[in-house]
């Protein structure tokens, strides 16, 4: 009597039609913490936040259909996770653009995008037992189960999300995350003239890591309220700075020949009137190689009334290499302005089938 | 009644000086400070969101703007010119409505 061998194999078919892949992004991250924490935007806090893939993190995922989103809690951060519900919305679709040029325009990122969910997840509270990092289940994980799944077809990837708090409650939820170490420099040459300088004799900065490509630069001064802030920025310092004396602004030194200058107004004190207001002026880097490297000078001139004072200077270089994440998150908290960030990504599993 | 001219300025100036410093009236999103430190310590500020400098500020001394590392972890070295009873103001500096976070300083003794 011949064996029959046919319904195991049956049986072993369905199951492997039906297995659930898991990929994790990073791919290091799996079973490891991540070196940062990085909100997402929806998650906690209104706002909405894409997260581009590249293609080199989801080869296992080619052909297949994602059906589920995992964030990880962070567990290096020194605060105490405060759980919530929230409506969430969560479209995915290909990336428009690429991991290194992503767009401030959230249209632009996302190409075919399928509404994946739809509806309240709840965001666990910590455990008051001692954390346990790199962890997938339980109150270490937030789990999105797809209602429609996404069928991807490879490439690069963006995975959008949009949603907001229910209630008024504090929540205090920020997931696992990978940093870069691309960063720009940046040194301060001279002091302040006027007043709102701290004890070191500076009103101004920059963050370096916003001297990246594709990001944007914040330049931010103090100074008096309702003033006008005038901005900067030129190719480098001057070799021979020049004494502000000759303008009627005795012991203010200019370091730079500007070849973009940027006016705006002081703000009101936010913080009180001792500290004084706030000028600022973001400028975005564009994504591209001729960028690398470059160097710039920038300094803020104040003009309130007939008196002009001057910030001290900062010389700055861009970042000489391009962000190796892979990961790119292009984010906006509710009423703010848009962000990138190409430098510090969510640790994400993507589950498929 | 009319109120005298440099009379009525001189009550608009009692009032600011009333309301400042201001107290803040939201915790910058993503950022997560202690609400004390120690005299002559250590303030530490995590910061996931995705600003890359903080502005930390201390009425009656000055304002510093803090670059933010790659792990979002700041941490500031109080001056010594900062002592028990001043209090540290943690910004996100985002204009025109910068949110922020008071931190109080804690005598050392």
């Amino acid at each position: 009597m011949r064996p029959v061998l046919i319904v195991p194999c049956a049986l072993f078919a369905a199951a492997a039609v039906v297995a659930q892949t898991d990929v994790v992004v990073p791919a290091a991250q799996a079973g490891a913490e991540g070196d940062s924490a990085r909100m997402v935007e929806g998650l906690g806090h209104a706002g909405r936040q894409q997260i581009l893939v590249h293609v080199s993190h989801l080869a296992p995922l080619a052909g297949r259909r994602l059906t589920a989103l995992t964030f990880r809690r962070d567990h290096t951060a020194d605060f105490t996770g405060l759980g919530g519900e929230i409506d969430l919305v969560v479209r995915v679709g290909a990336a428009g653009r690429t991991v290194t040029a992503p767009s401030r325009t959230f249209a632009d990122n996302v190409v075919g995008a399928v509404e994946v969910f739809r509806g309240r997840v709840t965001l666990p509270a910590a455990s008051p037992s001692a954390p346990a990092s790199a962890v997938w289940t339980g109150d270490n994980a937030v789990r999105v189960q797809f209602t429609t799944p996404y069928a991807y077809a490879g490439g690069d990837l963006c995975v959008d999300l949009a949603g907001a708090p229910v209630g008024t409650a504090p929540i205090v939820w920020y997931p696992d995350a990978v940093s870069d170490a691309t960063t720009g420099i940046v040194t301060v040459v001279g002091t302040a003239c006027g007043p709102f300088a701290n004890p070191s004799g500076q009103r101004t900065g920059v963050g370096p890591r916003g001297l990246v490509p594709g990001e944007t630069a914040r330049f931010t001064t103090w100074g008096t309220p309702g003033a006008f802030a005038i901005l900067g920025l030129g190719g480098g310092l001057r070799s021979q700075p020049l004494d502000l004396a000759l303008v009627g602004a005795p012991g203010c030194t200019l370091h730079v020949d500007p070849l973009i200058t940027l006016v705006t107004v002081v703000s009101p004190p936010p913080f009180g009137p001792e500290l004084g207001g706030l000028a600022q002026h973001r400028v975005p880097l564009p994504a591209q190689q001729s960028m690398l490297g470059v160097h710039l000078g920038a300094q803020w001139l104040e003009l309130a009334g007939a008196a002009l004072t001057a910030s001290e200077a900062l010389d700055c270089t861009v970042a000489t290499q391009v962000p190796g994440l892979g990961i790119a998150v292009v984010s906006q908290l509710a009423g703010r302005e848009v962000d990138v960030d190409l430098t510090r990504a969510p640790v994400l599993r993507l589950s498929a089938q | 009644m009319m109120v005298h001219g440099c009379a009525r300025r001189a009550c608009l100036a009692v009032f600011a000086m009333a309301m400042a410093p201001q107290d803040p009236v939201e915790p910058p999103p993503g950022i997560e400070a202690p609400d004390a430190v120690a005299e002559g310590g250590h303030l530490v500020v995590q910061v996931n969101s995705g600003v890359k400098e903080i502005g930390l500020c201390v009425p009656g001394v000055g304002q510093w703007t803090v670059p933010v590392p790659k792990d979002g972890r700041v941490e500031w070295r109080l001056p010594p010119n900062v002592r028990g009873g001043h209090r540290i103001i943690v910004t996100d500096l985002d204009i025109p409505h910068p949110s922020s976070k008071t931190v109080d300083v804690v005598g050392s003794d």
